[in-house]
Order: C-alpha cells, then sequence, then structure tokens
C-alpha cells in the first residue's frame, strides 16, 4: 500500500505542469500601437506558398514598411492537412494575427469557440476605411452572428458562379446528337458516346467532387434550386431550403415535394449506371472527372463556372470544341454565394490588431497592393496587355512562380481586374450570361450557419447515415430506388432528424428577422 | 565429412522455401515495379488506360515537376538524413539503454515502469492537447528539435528489444562481469550492446524508416521552408498540385502531373532507403551463415 | 507428524539462461508455524555450475553465498506443485501447495563467513540467503527495504532509464490531460480545464449511431484476424529465410518483401483501383479476355474478407519477418547442432526447436497487438474503402465511423470521447491478457 501511495504523489508531480499548461484561453488583445513603432504581423492563408511568394512578400513588405512601419509573414495551411490543422493553429492561439476564413472555412464554428477577435464598428471605420466605404450593409450582417457580433472581414466581392458541366461539342456533332441546352437532356449525347466510343466513358466519376453532382443537377431540374442546411460545413442533414421560398420553411428531402424530385433524380441515375453512362467504381476514383475530360476518358466534365476555366482552355488546346451546360433550377436560377464565401479574421491573442486591420484594408482595396498580393510582381509574373492579364514575353503558364489564385489571397477586390487574356470566347460569354440572365438569385440562407451544439450527437449520427445510406443512390446504385429511399428515411428518423428539424427551423426562424 | 548427398527432407524444406518466398517475393514487388514504371507514363496514358506494364507514352514531367525548384528538394534531403543518422543513433542508444533496465530482474520496479510506459499508448490526450503542449509549453514549433524528438522513442520497440535482452543475454555474463566490478554501464555498454546486434539492426532499421517517412510531425509543427523534411514537401507538392486544380483560375494545373506524381513521389522516396538495406541486411545473414556451417 | 521431502537440484534449467535449481531436503516436523531450516552444503561441480544440499529441521536458518544466489533460481519441488524462485530479486514470495507453508528466500546484507554446523545453520560467504515460513510480519518486514533504498541500490539502472522516461512524461503525459475533453465542451476562452463539464454527452452520438456494436466487433474481429495471419506469415518466412542456402535469394526475397512498406495508402488504393476497377482494371481485362465477365469489386462486400487481410499482410510482412528473424538469430547453434547429431530431420528441428525459442518473441508481439486490438488500421481502410456505402456494413471500424460522423463539426471533445472509448476497452483487454499470461510465465508478460 505505502507503494501504491508513493506512485500516485509521483503520478501527482507530475501532472502539476499540466495546471500551467491549460490554464485557459486568451489575453486581450492589445489596441493599435504608435505607427512609428514596428510591428511583426503573421497571417495565415489556405493552399500552399507558390514558388515565387518569397519575391512577391519582399516587395509587399517594402510597400509595408514605408506606409504603416509593418513586416508580414505568411503561412500556409495545406489543403492536406486543412481539417486538422486550422482549428489546431487556432487553438494554440500562438503567433497570428489573421487567418483567412469563410463560411465554408469554419467561420462559424471558431468564432463561437472563442478564436477570433471581435471587431467594432469603430474599430472597421477607424483602420478600414477603404473596405468599410465598399461594402455593403448587408454583406456586414451576413458576416454577423445571432450575439450581434462580427469576427470577419468579408469579401467585397463574392464569387459569381454556378455548377458547370462540359461536354465534347466536337462529338456530340459528329453524332448527330442535337444541342444539349439543360442537363436533364443530355441522355442522348451519352447514349451516343456509349455506342460509338468504346474507349470514352460517358461520365467518369470521382469520391469526392463528382459523386454528387449529376444527381443534383437533376434534382432540381424541375423545380427550384435546394441545399441542405448543412451544406457548407460538408455534412448532410436531409433538411434542404428551397430557393426563393418566402416562408423560411426547411424541407425534409424524404417527404413531397422534394421526395419526387430526387426519386425521379435517382431512377434517372439508376437508368444510366445500369446502362453503363458511369463508370460502376466511382467511390474509388480520384481522378476528378474534368481531368478525365481534358485527357479524353471522360466525355462529361463537372465543376463550376470558376475552377472550368483551365479545363475549358485545356480541352479547346486539344482541338475539341467544348460546350458549356450550367447546372440551373427549373427556374434558370442559382443561388448566389454570399459575401462570406471568402473572408479574412483576426485572432483573439493578436497585440496588434489596429495594424493588422490596416494592412489588410490596403490589400483588400487599395490597387497596388492588390494586384501585387493576387498576380505577383509585375513584369515578372504578369504583364497588361489591351488591358487584359497576360503573360509576360516568354514565360509559359506552368514556369509562372505566382500564378494567379495559387497564394490564397482569394478575398482582395476582384471587381478590380481586368479579364485574363487566356479566357475562351465560350468562357467570356457564359460570364457575361450570368449576370445579363440573372442566374444569380439571392437569398438569405446562405448566410445562415445552424448553431450545432445542442444536438451534436443528432447532427454527427445524421451525416454518417446520409453518407452511407444517399450516396449510392447518388450514382444509381441500387436494386430498387423506392425501398431504398424507404431504409433512409426510417435510418434518418432513427438518427434524430426529427429533432434536427425543430432545432433548426427555430433558429432560421430567428434569423430571418434579420432580413 | 559428411557425404554431398542432401537428406531429403532438407531438399523438401529448401523446396518448400522457394516457392514459398518466391511467391510472396513476387507478389511484394509487382506493384512496386509497376508504380516505378508507371511514375514514367504520361498523365494522358495513366487516366486513359490504368497502370500498365509497359506504358504506352512515356514522360518525366512528374520528375520535373518535383525538382521544379532543385533546391528545395536537397535540402529537404539534408533535413531528413540529419534528423534520420541523429535521431536514429540517439534513438536506439537511449532505447536500448531502457530496455535493459527493464529487463534486469533485480530492479525491483521494473514492471511498474514498463508499465508506466506502455499506459502512454493505450491513453492518449489527443491531437489538440498534445500540439498545445508542444507550441505553447515546450515552445518547440519550428525547431529542427522537434522533428528529432517527435518520432523519437516507440514503446513497441523498447519493450521488444526488452524481450530480446531477457532472452538472449546469459545471466552469468553480467553476473561474471559484475564480480570483476564492471558497472551497470560499462556491462550494458560493452557485454549487452555487443550481443544483441541482430535485434539492435531491426529495431534500428525501423526507426530510421519511421524517421524518414515522417511527415505528420512536419506537417503539424514545422511551417518554415529550411526545416521540412523530404516526405513533407513531397507530399505539399502533391496536395498542391491536386487541390489547387480545384480552385485556380489558370491554366497551368491543367497539364500538371497529378497520377504520376503520386508514383515519383514513392520512388524519389525510396532511393536512399534501398540502397541502405543491404547494409542493414548482413546482421541478421551473418548469424545464419555460422550456423549453417557444418562438419 | 508429516513428512515431506522437497528436492532442488542441481541442474540446468535452460540452457541459454544458465538457471539451476537447488536440491534440498527437508523434513516438516509438525503442523504448527515453524521456520524450515536447511543445512546446506557448498560444493563446487565441474563444468562452474553450483549446487547446493540442505537438510532442513527446526528450526533453522539457511544461507547461500552472493554468487551462488544470483546464478541460481532455487526450484522447490513439491508433490503438487512446482515453485520458482528468483534470486537476484531482493525476495521473493512462492507458495507451496502444502497448506500454510510458504518458503522464501530471502537475500540479507551482511557480512559472513562459511560455517557449518551439525544441524542447522549454515552462513557461507558474504550474503546470505534464508528460507523460513512467512508469517504476516515477516512478510511486511520482507518488503520493507523502501523505495529509496532500492533506488539507491540501482542508482545507475534507474539514471539509465531517465531519459526515456522524460521523454514520455514530457510528450504523453504532460497532454494526457486533456482527455478531460471527452467529457467537456470546449472552447477557447475558457482553455481546457475552464470548459463546463457536459458529462457523458461527447459519447453520446457513437451509441446512438446504431452501429456501436457492429463496428465494434468490426475492428475486433479485423485485428485479431490481421494479427493472426501476420503472427502466421511472418514466422513461417523467418524460417523459411533462415533454413534457405542461397544467399542472393534470400537477400532479394528479404528486400522484396520490405518494399510495400514504402508504398503509402494513397498509393496503394490508386494500385488497387487500377487493378480491380470494373471498366478497364487488370483483373476485369483478363477475364474478358479469357472469355468471362468483368466482376465489380467495389460492390461485392464478400470479396473484401479477403481483399483487407491480404493488403495488410501486403504492407507488412517485411517488418514482422525482420523481427522474427532476428529473433532465430538469437538462438544458440549447439541446440541445432545437438539435434543434427541426434538424427532429428529439418522439419522436427523446425518444430521442436526453432518455434519453442520463437515463443517469447511471439508472445510479446502477440500481446503488443492485442493492446491495439481495439485501434483499426484507419489509413488502410479510409484509402481503400473511403466512402463506399455499400462496402459500410460489413468493413466500418471504429475509427472510420467516428470520422464519418464527426467531418464537419470539427468537435474536439466529440473526438476525444472516442478515442476515449477505445483506450479504456483495450485496457481492460490487456490488463485481462496480461495478467494471464504472467500467470503461465512471467517472462513473457508486458509488465
Amino acid at each position: 500500500m505505502r507503494h501504491g501511495l508513493r506512485f500516485v504523489m509521483a503520478a501527482l508531480l507530475l501532472l502539476l505542469p499540466l495546471a500551467l499548461a491549460f490554464a485557459g484561453g486568451t489575453q486581450e488583445g492589445a489596441g493599435g500601437a504608435v505607427p512609428a513603432k514596428e510591428a511583426k504581423i503573421i497571417g495565415y492563408l489556405l493552399g500552399d506558398a507558390p514558388t515565387g511568394m518569397p519575391d512577391v512578400l519582399q516587395a509587399l513588405n517594402a510597400k509595408l514598411k514605408k506606409d504603416l512601419n509593418v513586416t508580414m509573414e505568411i503561412n500556409y495551411i495545406g489543403w492536406g492537412d486543412f481539417q486538422a490543422k486550422y482549428p489546431l493553429v487556432l487553438a494554440a492561439g500562438e503567433d497570428i494575427d489573421w487567418i483567412y476564413t469563410a463560411n465554408w472555412s469554419f467561420y462559424f464554428q471558431e468564432a463561437a469557440k472563442g478564436a477570433f477577435l471581435e471587431l467594432t464598428d469603430s474599430m472597421l471605420k477607424e483602420n478600414m476605411p477603404l473596405h468599410y466605404k465598399v461594402l455593403p450593409a448587408a454583406a456586414w450582417n451576413q458576416v454577423r452572428l445571432d450575439s450581434g457580433k462580427i469576427y470577419m472581414i468579408p469579401t467585397p466581392t463574392p464569387d459569381r458562379k454556378v455548377p458547370l458541366a462540359v461536354i465534347r461539342g466536337d462529338l456530340r456533332k459528329k453524332y448527330g446528337v442535337p444541342p444539349v441546352t439543360r442537363f436533364a437532356g443530355i441522355e442522348p449525347y451519352l447514349k451516343a458516346i456509349k455506342a460509338n466510343e468504346p474507349s470514352i466513358i460517358p461520365m467518369n466519376m470521382e469520391s469526392t467532387y463528382d459523386v454528387g453532382q449529376p444527381f443534383s443537377y437533376l434534382s432540381y431540374a424541375n423545380g427550384p434550386y435546394f441545399q441542405d442546411i448543412l451544406f457548407t460545413t460538408g455534412s448532410g442533414t436531409g433538411l434542404v431550403w428551397l430557393l426563393g421560398d418566402k416562408t423560411n420553411k426547411l424541407q425534409y428531402m424524404l417527404e413531397e415535394p422534394v421526395l419526387s424530385w430526387q426519386k425521379q433524380a435517382a431512377k434517372t441515375m439508376k437508368a444510366w449506371y445500369d446502362a453503363g453512362y458511369i463508370n460502376k467504381d466511382v467511390f474509388a476514383n480520384k481522378v476528378r472527372s474534368k481531368d478525365s475530360f481534358v485527357q479524353g476518358k471522360s466525355a462529361v466534365g463537372f465543376g463550376n463556372s470558376i475552377d472550368m476555366q483551365g479545363t475549358i482552355a485545356g480541352a479547346t488546346a486539344n482541338g475539341w470544341e467544348v460546350e458549356l451546360v450550367p447546372g440551373l433550377d427549373g427556374n434558370g436560377h442559382y443561388v448566389a454565394d454570399p459575401y462570406l464565401n471568402n473572408g479574412v479574421a483576426l485572432a483573439a491573442n493578436t497585440k496588434n490588431a489596429a495594424r493588422t486591420l490596416q494592412v489588410l484594408d490596403r490589400i483588400i482595396e487599395d490597387k497596388s497592393y492588390n494586384f501585387l498580393a493576387y498576380f505577383g510582381v509585375e513584369g515578372k509574373n504578369y504583364v497588361l496587355k489591351n488591358s487584359m492579364i497576360a503573360l509576360p514575353e516568354g514565360l509559359t503558364a506552368d514556369k509562372n512562380t505566382y500564378p494567379p489564385d495559387a497564394a490564397g489571397f482569394w478575398f482582395t477586390n476582384k471587381d478590380q481586374f481586368p479579364p485574363y487574356a487566356t479566357w475562351t470566347p465560350a468562357y467570356i460569354q457564359h460570364k457575361k450570361d450570368i449576370v445579363a440572365k440573372g442566374f444569380l438569385v439571392q437569398t438569405p440562407f446562405v448566410a445562415f450557419s445552424a448553431t450545432t451544439d445542442d444536438v451534436k450527437t443528432e447532427v454527427a449520427n445524421v451525416n454518417q447515415t446520409m453518407v452511407q445510406y444517399l450516396q449510392p443512390l447518388w450514382i444509381g446504385i441500387s436494386d430498387d430506388v423506392d425501398a431504398s429511399f424507404a431504409t433512409l428515411d426510417q435510418k434518418l428518423r432513427a438518427a434524430g432528424v426529427e429533432k434536427l428539424r425543430t432545432v433548426f427551423q427555430a433558429q432560421v426562424d430567428k434569423f430571418m428577422k434579420r432580413f | 565429412m559428411p557425404s554431398s548427398r542432401i537428406a531429403p527432407d532438407k531438399l523438401l524444406l529448401t523446396f518448400i522455401a522457394y516457392v514459398v518466398l518466391g511467391c510472396i517475393a513476387l507478389i511484394t514487388v509487382f506493384p512496386f515495379l509497376v508504380l516505378v514504371i508507371n511514375s514514367f507514363a504520361s498523365e494522358h496514358a495513366i487516366i486513359n488506360y490504368g497502370y500498365s506494364i509497359v506504358p504506352r507514352e512515356l514522360s518525366v514531367s512528374a520528375y520535373e515537376l518535383v525538382f521544379l525548384n532543385p533546391q528545395k528538394i536537397l535540402q529537404a534531403y539534408g533535413v531528413t538524413l540529419f534528423i534520420t543518422c541523429f535521431g536514429t543513433a540517439a534513438s536506439l542508444f537511449l532505447s536500448s539503454m531502457a530496455a535493459y533496465c527493464l529487463s534486469r530482474k533485480d530492479l525491483r520496479y521494473r514492471n511498474k515502469l514498463a508499465f508506466f510506459i506502455y499506459f502512454t499508448t493505450l491513453f492518449n490526450g489527443g491531437l489538440a492537447p498534445t500540439y498545445i503542449v508542444i507550441t505553447t509549453v515546450l515552445h518547440l514549433k519550428n525547431t529542427l528539435a522537434v522533428l528529432i524528438l517527435g518520432p523519437m522513442f516507440s514503446v513497441f520497440y523498447i519493450l521488444i528489444l526488452r524481450n530480446f535482452f531477457t532472452h538472449s543475454i546469459p545471466g552469468s555474463l553480467s553476473e561474471a562481469a559484475k564480480i570483476d566490478g564492471a558497472g551497470d554501464f560499462t556491462i550494458f555498454l560493452r557485454i549487452v550492446l555487443p550481443l544483441t546486434a541482430p535485434a539492435l539492426a531491426s529495431i534500428g532499421l525501423f526507426t530510421a524508416l519511421a524517421y524518414w517517412n515522417d511527415w505528420w510531425t512536419a506537417m503539424l509543427y514545422v511551417e518554415r521552408q529550411n526545416l521540412m523534411p523530404l516526405q513533407y514537401v513531397l507530399y505539399k507538392i502533391l496536395s498542391s498540385v491536386t487541390m489547387a486544380a480545384n480552385i485556380v483560375n489558370n491554366v497551368a494545373t491543367l497539364n500538371l502531373p497529378k497520377e504520376s506524381l503520386k508514383l515519383a513521389m514513392t520512388v524519389i522516396s525510396i532511393g536512399p532507403i534501398v540502397l541502405a538495406y543491404p547494409f542493414v541486411q548482413r546482421f541478421f545473414i551473418k548469424g545464419i551463415t555460422l550456423g549453417s556451417v557444418k562438419g | 507428524m508429516a513428512s515431506f521431502r522437497y528436492s532442488l537440484s542441481a541442474y540446468p534449467l535452460r540452457k541459454t539462461t544458465l538457471q539451476y535449481g537447488l536440491r534440498v531436503f527437508t523434513r516438516a516436523a509438525s503442523s504448527r508455524p515453524f521456520i524450515l531450516g536447511m543445512r546446506t552444503s557448498v560444493r563446487r561441480i565441474s563444468g562452474g555450475s553450483w549446487s547446493a544440499m540442505a537438510s532442513a529441521s527446526i528450526p533453522f536458518r539457511a544461507v547461500l553465498t552472493e554468487p551462488m544466489c544470483t546464478v541460481l533460481q532455487a526450484t522447490y519441488f513439491a508433490r503438487l506443485s512446482r515453485v520458482i524462485l528468483s534470486s537476484s530479486t531482493i525476495m521473493s514470495v512462492s507458495t507451496c501447495v502444502l497448506p500454510g507453508l510458504h518458503c522464501t528466500m530471502q537475500k540479507r546484507a551482511g557480512k559472513g563467513r562459511v560455517k557449518t554446523y551439525r544441524n542447522e545453520t549454515v552462513e557461507i560467504a558474504t550474503n546470505s540467503c534464508s528460507a523460513r515460513r512467512v508469517t504476516p510480519s515477516i512478510l511486511r518486514s520482507m518488503h520493507g527495504r523502501g523505495l529509496f533504498h532500492e533506488l539507491a541500490k540501482n542508482r545507475t539502472l534507474y539514471l539509465m532509464f531517465v531519459p526515456v522516461c522524460l521523454y514520455f512524461v514530457l510528450f504523453s503525459y504532460l497532454p494526457i490531460g486533456g482527455i478531460v475533453l471527452a467529457f467537456k465542451e470546449f472552447n477557447y476562452r475558457d482553455g481546457i480545464l475552464g470548459s463546463p463539464w457536459n458529462h457523458f454527452k461527447n459519447f453520446e452520438f457513437f451509441f446512438k449511431s446504431g452501429k456501436a456494436w457492429s463496428v465494434t466487433t468490426n475492428t475486433f474481429l479485423y485485428n485479431l484476424m490481421f494479427l493472426a495471419l501476420y503472427t502466421c506469415f511472418s514466422v513461417l518466412t523467418a524460417i523459411l529465410i533462415s533454413e534457405m542456402r542461397g544467399t542472393t535469394f534470400k537477400k532479394t526475397a528479404q528486400s522484396f518483401m520490405f518494399l510495400p512498406y514504402f508504398i503509402s495508402w494513397v498509393v496503394a488504393a490508386s494500385f488497387l483501383y487500377n487493378l480491380a476497377n470494373y471498366e478497364y482494371g487488370m483483373i476485369n481485362r483478363l477475364l474478358v479476355w479469357l472469355g468471362g465477365k468483368p466482376i465489380n469489386i467495389y460492390a461485392t462486400p464478400r470479396y473484401w474478407y479477403f481483399i483487407l487481410p491480404f493488403a495488410y499482410i501486403w504492407k507488412w510482412i517485411g517488418f514482422g519477418t525482420v523481427l522474427y528473424l532476428a529473433a532465430i538469430v538469437g538462438i544458440d547453434q549447439e541446440c541445432f547442432e545437438a539435434a543434427t547429431i541426434d538424427g532429428a530431420s529439418e522439419f522436427q528441428k523446425i518444430f521442436r526447436i526453432t518455434l519453442p525459442m520463437l515463443r517469447p518473441t511471439m508472445v510479446i508481439l502477440v500481446l503488443l497487438g492485442l493492446g491495439r486490438i481495439l485501434r483499426g488500421e484507419f489509413d488502410m481502410f479510409y484509402q481503400l474503402i473511403g466512402n463506399n456505402g455499400i462496402l459500410m456494413e460489413k468493413t466500418d471500424i471504429i475509427d472510420t465511423l467516428v470520422f464519418r460522423s464527426l467531418l464537419g463539426t470539427q468537435d474536439f471533445g466529440m473526438a476525444t470521447a472516442a478515442g476515449f472509448y477505445q483506450s479504456v476497452l483495450c485496457f481492460a483487454i490487456i490488463m485481462i491478457v496480461n495478467r494471464v499470461v504472467k500467470a503461465f510465465e512471467s517472462d513473457y508478460a508486458l509488465f
């Protein structure tokens, strides 16, 4: 017994340092220092540092030193580590002043945990005059949490994108298939490809992005666009809102009217799967359809207006004609991205809040800073030719050490940018159509983020059920579609989806009062 | 001298050995060969035809991409070599020292000590507390020390070494040394270590491989470019190519090899180890050749 | 008056460790508490081994020399039980079957010299060992050598252990307090210590998922299967390699077996996809060429009962072979030579010498594997199976279920809770198994 006691005491002694380590949280960020004192600011962006980053950072720091007496250091959180590292960096709270954030990048979750510094109106007005002027009130409204506090600086230019599928126009014409205006009408094209091109898989899909795309396109082809309430976090709940629905009611996916849209989409997918228009092992394929498309293995590629640009250019370079099929709903609409889809937040522990805000203001809104951060060094990474962004003489795209978008400064004011020289006419037309034909419809739902603390059990179980039982339906693997949906319904109810519905509807109603 | 005729059971055993080992060796080397060959295949060939024994189109674009910035790769090689050599030596020495202590029967608390370190494999605090301890309490972020200390000790290897020490060191040997006045440390150094060379070689090999392949520690704790080990650099190249293609707005990412890049990375990271392995192998073969000398 | 004989004989118990026994003849005079005494005469027999003969009567005290104590293991043979005493510890308690009789060998510090008495007490050389019946008070006094005395005596050894100890304290025990997160609602403002308790809420998602039992059994069974197959194959290949003669073949085979270690599961999954996919995988192309129909491997769960163990063995066989080979190399070759002289065939040598000699290594590796029996091989399952809902019923393990459930939530508490669940089960299993192994052969136990 004596020995036992001694060991317990020794163990307790060892645990003492724990108290020091974990004695809790955050300190107050000091306010702005006198500009005469030099400050060092550390920022975090997503992705990986482009090879040309050191030069750009040097140029950036030269300007910052002159204007604000600040030196900036930028670290990256790679995509592969993103899920694990993003919360860790904030949890440790050390050596960080600002970090990229977005509604899909854990803004709401981290703000709720207290990771970000509160941005008051006076702080913003005083330190970010340019940005404050440009941003509409709706943007600030979207960023505000239920508590009324703001923790993020939203982008002034949300992405304008719609889901986009591309098909081989040259093959379509070759086999006499009529033009495809809507995705729901793509079947003749798939049939022709299957019959005549044995080495091409009509839709060669991959397991993370593509797996839900065609199903999605089909399911809102006959009605309004709808989206899962937890879509931005990557979870699925089965509770959806409808675009343009003024009642703000959350629909359950397995009740009318959504159920029949889904069933019809699933039946079509099953028919396509059985006919061999879809590759059988979608869950094991890791190559995106748009990459397959460019390499000539797939006849359809899925993406959105922004990331398809490279695919379109590449396929055109292969000598093929690329036709665009936007994934719009039955009314020709798609939801507009919120101001939250790119942004930046200050870490709660930052000691240079005011200065950081001033730096960010310049990067976002000041043209000289903006072009530098986004495109690189003029003359080295880009030139302005005919008021378009082009590569300097002799530099090819793959040798560019600082490609646009690669650096991760996606929250800057993109309206200041001219078009790119590499955009194909079809693509430019598409971008025009988005605005001209009014594809995008605003809805406050995109800025809503559900608080899941009380229902996290149900959220976890519902998500896991959706992955196991719904995803096979997405690609048409099912013996009996109706029975599979019935099973899904039963499992979801067992996982607690009804409770989620009540809780989330209450939150939605409260949220909508703001608008 | 025994006759040159081999006993039938020995013949049978040798036959079985050749067949079984041959099968296993083929099954394990076949994927590797396919991967090496296809790392020289073009992205187009891999996506269209899958992995093939004879690729239809060859290209070194994957290797070009990795070595686009050769200085970065060479620096990463240097970092990895350093932490592997230094880390393995330190780890092996200290682990075997601890294992020796645990194997000594006259140590009253050896089982309790063994349980003390084994407990850490059963319960651990999780990623967040470990991260907080290492960055805020120990201030090891962005240091070379964290790369060396991270994978340094493994309880499994210590216990396996203990097992080897217990069962292959004659107690009388250390007793004889003790009578001669040797201290525990000298016994360890002069008697125990030389006797257990095969065990040390195997554990040393595993530790070296753990250091060589470790990218997780770097991913969590290292942000400075000049401290990144090889695996992490390769991993970052791959993930930037894979993910950047989804969001990046430009044509450059179009022809970037992704599938063949994964294979090229495997080939590049194996290189030096394949050269080091035969060196270690002789420890396992030596004892056998000694024993097989008959007559 | 009960009388019985104990005999400890001087003989080599196991050649490699040179353990010897003591032959002691005793006679118990009566059933009242007594102290067994032994008269010992010590003489040195050829080859450097010692033997001692002692006769017992009441009361007595038998002592042995220190060199004898550390070289000898005294073994009492009773009619119904075997008692093993370890001589090099300060003391060990062992029980005889006959009621009330405990025999102990106790080392006593102090100088002694050779003395022979007519009947009982013999003190020889420096330290002394005595065997006496143990009453509770004697037990206490025999145990009570003290922590600090032990630390002082073996201070070099304890110092040698310090670096490893310090490492684990810093890197494993300091963060271990984070386990409380499993019972808390974590937020950064309050830190780990200050966050509010939410008791068992973090565990709910796992147990309410309806899959808790199935994933636990899946994890357990898969790991058990992997462990069993891994051990069998590693031992098989190690033995075959050690028996082979052609060094080049041996070396190349061994090197090849090591290669899969370097292939990450991501790449291995790509390779498997290229092998097994429906449209242009190698297997299906072969089947079609032979005139059959292609099979959809990724949609048929029963193939995966074979594919998963195969993949596991493929990846790790190099490791296991190296470990067992190192153990085989350590076996004294004289045993084999003696066996050959005795006319044993190769297979007999393998089954009678090599395998038993490998037993300690096998036991420890199996024990270490059992200690991780509920931690699934996440990388393998996630890369090979991923989000494939069709296969999930049969191939879901705890780690993948938790990963999928927590994908969007970022909740540290729930993740820690799942890990805690696995830890508790592993802890229970290893404690039980270790205790069982200890009862049979205390050398083989983990701790």
